[in-house]
């Protein structure tokens, strides 16, 4: 037997009430996400579509469906990017996502045209500079699927100054060795110009291809020249006379069976795979989990019961299981690759967080990649835990997070309030993938508590002023206040925000890991042993 | 016993032929302890049959004349081998007069008949001559020595129309024409002549009258040197395409037994008429009011001996050797006795739906179900190239049944599992004929394939099978890419987590064009879109299932699923190569689908009208135009020769010829320009 580790038991019953209840309410919210992704794939609209295909071009994402390698997976990320933000439509007019080409895991991203011609607004390129994160951070080959207006002149200087990112990310991956390959549909100018500029590869299309640094109508105001589209920043041009570009592709089509071509001359060779052998599907439904969680992160579950629905053959390793049981910790593989699992059962006390430490040093000490099942309304307050060192002990565990090196994946369960979020591998702490389920939940700490605390401070002013309470008043404003909260916790209000890499259906989570797995196995997977400075 | 010593002896036999025949001469002579030498072209080298000889002599050659035809080459091989007897088969040397005497002056022994005997009944004229004089009756027509064009159009006229044009030397309908009026008489006459030349190296014709709706009739006979002639029972050919035989039988549904007893002697005294020796078939034609004429003697074994062995029990080829070895019949054959029906069908690689062109390709699947009663005389197996330099036939199918009813559904059921890819077959049309009601009720004669099918028998696939056959081409490819997966084997192939559409994969049939979309539920489930029907989901699943035994040998490219389609299961066979994939259904359709590529290499170049392309890879036998020369439309241009036949490049509009891009003798590819025509 390959693993000879424990089958986790289940304790569910499907046949309960609150399972019942609890099935429904997920099921809301998944047809909640389902509705803001379709949005995502709706682009500029109908109208836009439309315009867009009687100029005989592919949508973007027909494009990216033709550049996948066939039966290939393709999982998006930041798919919500924009959504609900005004001004901005629901993927922010890039659609990028890890897929296979030519049997190589690769980062591509591309430009909607449907969408305002593919102008860059912040949000877009916020997305687009986490989408080169990703490439960078993964090892992946990035394609990139170009056809931009440029800049969102109105709203420049949002994007402008942060916007040279990403040409300097450009080089620094071709640097790491990690090759860029930019396939230009339509406009890519001035400084979208440096887009194919800074790639290592360049494809254009024939007649449809325009890069140039000005304009014809900008080149007859400054020098008085005068020029056209092809003669200034024409696929024929480049690819024969300035070799801006490498290849002329005849067609959209053409291009994309080029970039393939390119991905497959490579050689590429991921350092780790893991051994092939029968790998087990869990032994338990992952549609129990809509069952198992609580939309209401009040009510406490196990996480086990979990951890059961996504590892290989349900069978899970623990470490510590006696101490600190507040923080589940243990070994596990998915989709074959081992991992060490963190996930939270209750608030994080001294003993857990010192455990989780502890687990993150071993994890690196055997170079295992690691995986938070972040579920978290923070660290434990109250005198004793002060005088306990809760907080020299969760900066252990935040220390252990920080300095880590093995990838790591954070699937965000439920709550994630406070330093929790940072204990747990939040989004400031770089895990390779990290991605919400609809119910989650994200803030400082939740509404009513906030609204709560914002009560305590105000009573305790106007007394020190000793002023009466507007009772009314002070009702009103802690509705209000908590409404806010509660609204810009919400896992579609964090998504939009780009504060995770997507919303996940929870059935699809062992799916969607085992995915981030193999692509973070682009680069080596090397624990290390030196850490911040412990304080004991 | 002093016949001992007057013996030949007889140790180790060269096999002149290739093939089915080859390969059952082989194991006979296997069975009975002789030693074994084969000798191949070229082309053949690695041919299946010759694996069954002890020792194989390369006579090189590619097309015929220059392998299996050559004299020398073959009397060599004997020598070098100390082959002492030489097994001839059936074609290529088997009934040369020159080959036969050849052997007897090089002390050889030639399995089969005399020199002399060869010799007349090789030729139509002599032999109805002769067979007169034994009170045979013959076909009224022509068979003398005049033979220039003129004459036997004068000849023709004076038969009156219908008539047959036959080669003197020949079987098998080449150089053979039937002709009902005057129309292109000097073309046709001169095209027979050239055919009769180039496949006997004699191009004397004759003519005779056309019997409508005639039967087929052949009596089997052995003669040994004692001057003992038995009949071994008749075979019906009936069922022939352009005046070849492909489903034969025995015994024949349309004798008497006083018609059988009166046809069995007569071959009987056509054999004495020559004092024949060894096997030999003697052809009658059967007319629909009961008259019967003799038509010609085959001195040779016959392609379809194998129904007269099915039905009487006997391996024709041991008693050859046996008489040949100056054994008597009466010591060797007890009187034989007919039991039950045995039906031949002939596998042609050929597409009756264009006329039978041969087809050449690799076999990529050769498949035939072992059932009782079922024989198979095969010279090919899967990986098998099927070249234009010999007879596309690719195997006999024998089915044995104590009834003509059971005999045919044995032949059907065979015919209908049998998986055959990779070249275009008659496997449909055979299966057709068998399953015909007319056929079953014996009411057979030469005309009845035309009559029932017509000139190009087509058998058209209904799009709901092109689709079934489609998704199972999707699903089992996407099972076979599955199979060699990287990067997180155990996931779902295709996951969106944004799900949009489906993988989409478009197949081409003959006829149809299919655009399909399909999902992985996992586990060979799926759920499938045919893309003009888009509102329809229709859920897959794919099992693997158990293929029934086969007489052939097992391919590892191809792969028997049971494919559920909503409420219907269906058996199925699919092999997928890089040219497309085969689908054969247990309901006997066999399709083959082109994946249509997702990335199609541009095109550089596209057919021009002007243009006359050969219609198949062959050889160019004839140019019959010059350049500048005006041409009508459907005027003969090129005569291409392949797989033994002519094809005629004909004009596609009336002009000028402005070039001609081909030489005699060079080899063309299908759909290789010939001559470009310029429209005035």
């Amino acid at each position: 037997m390959r693993q000879p580790f424990v089958l986790l038991p289940t304790s569910v019953d499907p046949r309960s009430s609150v399972y019942q209840q609890n099935h429904r309410k997920n099921t809301e919210s998944i047809a909640e996400l389902t509705k803001a992704l379709a949005a995502a794939r709706e682009g500029g609209g109908a109208k836009y579509i439309e315009r867009h295909r009687e100029r005989g071009k592919l949508l973007a994402r027909e494009r990216i469906e033709l550049l996948l390698d066939r039966d290939s997976y393709f999982l998006e990320l930041c798919a919500l990017a924009g959504h609900g933000i005004r001004g901005v439509t629901t993927g922010a007019g890039v659609i990028g996502g890890v897929g296979l080409v030519s049997g190589v895991e690769c980062l591509i991203t591309a430009n909607d045209p449907t969408v305002k011609g593919g102008a860059i607004n912040e949000i877009a390129l916020q997305k687009s500079l986490r989408l080169g994160e990703i490439a960078v951070n993964n090892h992946l080959p990035a394609i990139s699927l170009t056809e931009s207006a440029g800049a969102d002149l109105p709203n420049q200087s949002k994007i402008f100054v942060p916007g040279g990112a990403t040409f300097r990310g450009l080089t620094q991956r071709s640097k790491q060795r990690v090759p860029t390959i930019c396939l230009v549909f339509g406009s890519s100018t001035a400084g979208g110009a440096y887009l194919p500029g800074m790639s290592d590869y360049v494809v254009m299309v024939d007649k449809q291809a325009q890069v140039y640094l000005a304009g014809p109508p900008l080149v007859r105001m400054a020098t008085g020249e005068i020029s056209d589209h092809e003669e200034l920043g024409g696929a024929r041009m480049h690819s024969q006379v300035s070799g801006v570009s490498d290849y002329l592709a005849a067609n959209e089509v053409d291009a994309i069976r080029l970039g393939r071509e390119i991905v497959a001359h490579l050689n590429w060779k991921k350092p780790y795979e893991p051994e092939p052998g029968d790998v087990k599907p869990p032994l338990y439904d992952a549609d129990e989990l809509l069952g198992i969680v609580s939309p209401d992160h009040r009510i406490p579950y196990d996480v086990r019961e979990v951890i059961a629905r996504v590892v290989d053959g349900s069978r899970f390793s623990e470490f510590k299981p006696l101490y600190g049981s507040t923080l589940v910790c243990g070994w596990a593989h998915i989709h074959g690759y081992p991992v060490g699992i963190l996930g939270n059962n209750g608030i994080l006390f001294s003993e857990s967080a010192n455990k989780g430490a502890q687990f993150i040093a071993l994890c690196n000490q055997i170079s295992v990649p690691l995986l938070f099942f972040q579920n978290i309304t923070g660290f434990m307050v109250g005198r004793q835990y002060e005088e306990q060192g809760i907080i020299k002990n969760g900066a252990k565990l935040i220390n252990a997070v920080s300095n880590s090196e093995v990838p790591a994946i954070t699937i965000m369960l439920g709550a994630s309030y406070g330093a929790g979020n940072y204990g747990m591998n939040g989004r400031a702490y770089q895990p390779r993938f990290l991605f919400t389920w609809p119910t989650h939940r994200i803030a400082v700490m939740g509404g009513e508590q906030l609204a709560g605390v914002l009560e305590i401070i105000q009573r305790e002013a106007a007394e020190k002023k000793g002023e009466p309470i507007d009772e009314k008043q002070l009702t009103m404003a802690k509705a209000m206040i908590q409404h806010q909260i509660d609204q810009e916790s919400t896992a579609m209000f964090a998504s939009a925000r780009i504060w995770d890499d997507g919303v996940i259906d929870p059935r699809d989570t062992r799916t969607v890991i085992g995915i981030s797995l193999s692509a973070a196995c682009n680069t080596p997977v090397v624990g290390t042993t030196s850490w911040g400075v412990f304080r004991h | 016993m002093n016949w001992v010593q007057t013996m030949p002896v007889l140790r180790k036999i060269l096999v002149a032929n290739r093939g089915e025949i080859a390969r059952r001469i082989f194991v006979t002579c296997r069975r009975l302890g002789f030693s074994t030498v084969g000798i191949t072209s070229d082309v053949d080298r690695f041919a299946p049959h010759l694996s069954l000889a002890d020792e194989v002599v390369q006579i090189g050659g590619t097309d015929s004349q220059s392998s299996y035809l050559s004299i020398d080459k073959i009397v060599d091989a004997a020598r070098k081998t100390g082959a002492d007897a030489i097994h001839p088969g059936y074609g290529f040397l088997a009934e040369n007069t020159a080959f036969a005497q050849r052997c007897e002056d090089e002390g050889i022994l030639f399995i089969g008949p005399s020199a002399e005997t060869i010799r007349v009944m090789g030729s139509k004229i002599l032999s109805k001559q002769r067979v007169s004089a034994f009170g045979v009756p013959t076909i009224p027509g022509y068979a003398g020595p005049r033979q220039d064009t003129a004459f036997l159009v004068e000849t023709i006229r004076d038969v009156g129309f219908p008539c047959l044009i036959k080669a003197s030397a020949g079987g098998g309908g080449k150089g053979m024409r039937r002709l009902d009026d005057d129309y292109d008489l000097v073309e046709q006459i001169e095209m027979s002549r050239r055919e009769a030349e180039k496949a006997f190296g004699d191009g004397t014709l004759f003519i005779e009258r056309w019997i409508d709706r005639p039967r087929h009739i052949e009596v089997q006979i052995l003669g040994d040197v004692f001057g003992n002639v038995v009949h071994l029972f008749e075979r019906e050919c009936s069922i022939q395409r352009r005046h070849q035989k492909i489903v034969e039988e025995s015994p024949s549904s349309a004798l008497s037994p006083e018609l059988r007893s009166d046809i069995c002697q007569a071959a009987i005294n056509v054999a004495r008429s020559v004092s024949y020796v060894n096997a030999g078939t003697v052809e009658f034609v059967l007319a629909p009011n009961g008259e019967w004429y003799f038509l010609e003697m085959n001195t040779r074994l016959q392609v379809e001996h194998p129904v007269t062995e099915m039905v009487l029990g006997l391996d024709l080829v041991e008693l050859q050797l046996l008489v040949a070895q100056g054994r008597s019949l009466a010591d060797i054959l007890p009187p034989p006795v007919q039991r039950g029906v045995a039906i031949e069908c002939r596998l042609y690689a050929e597409d009756p739906a264009v006329g039978y062109l041969p087809s050449i390709g690799t076999l990529v699947d050769w498949y035939i179900p072992s059932f009782e009663g079922i024989r198979l005389d095969s010279g090919v197996e899967t990986g098998s190239e099927v070249s234009v330099y010999y007879d596309p036939m690719l195997a006999k199918l024998v089915a044995w049944g104590p009834d003509r009813a059971v005999a045919a559904r044995r032949m059907a059921t065979a015919l209908r599992y049998s998986s055959i890819c990779g070249v275009s077959t008659n496997r449909q049309l055979l299966h057709a004929i068998v399953s015909h009601p007319l056929y079953g009720t014996g009411e057979i004669h030469t005309g009845f394939l035309e009559e029932q099918f017509g000139l190009r028998p087509a058998f058209d696939l209904s799009r709901q099978m092109c689709v079934r056959a489609a998704i199972l081409a999707a699903a089992a490819g996407h099972q076979q890419r599955q199979r060699g997966k990287q990067h997180v084997p155990g996931l779902i192939s295709g996951y969106r987590n944004n799900r949009g559409v489906g993988q989409q994969v478009t197949f081409l049939t003959q006829e149809h064009v299919i655009s399909l979309e399909y999902i992985d539920l996992g586990a060979g489930k799926f759920e499938f879109r045919v893309n003009d029907d888009a509102e329809m989901r229709r859920m897959v699943q794919l099992r693997e299932a158990v293929e029934a035994p086969s007489i052939t040998e097992a391919n590892s490219q191809a792969r028997t699923w049971s494919l559920t389609i909503d409420h219907l299961t269906i058996q199925t066979r699919v092999v997928i190569t890089e040219q497309g994939t085969y689908v054969r259904f247990a309901t006997g359709e066999l399709i083959v689908l082109r994946e249509q590529p997702r990335f199609p290499e541009q095109s550089t170049s596209h057919q021009l009208d002007n243009r006359c392309v050969s219609p198949m890879p062959g050889k160019v036998a004839q140019i019959h135009v010059a350049v500048g020369q005006s041409v009508s439309a459907g005027d003969l241009l090129v005569t291409i020769e392949a797989m033994k036949m002519e094809h005629a490049v004909r004009a596609p509009h009336a002009g000028v010829v402005q070039e001609i891009l081909v030489l005699v003798s060079d080899q063309v590819a299908a759909h290789q320009p010939v001559v470009v025509v310029a429209e005035p």
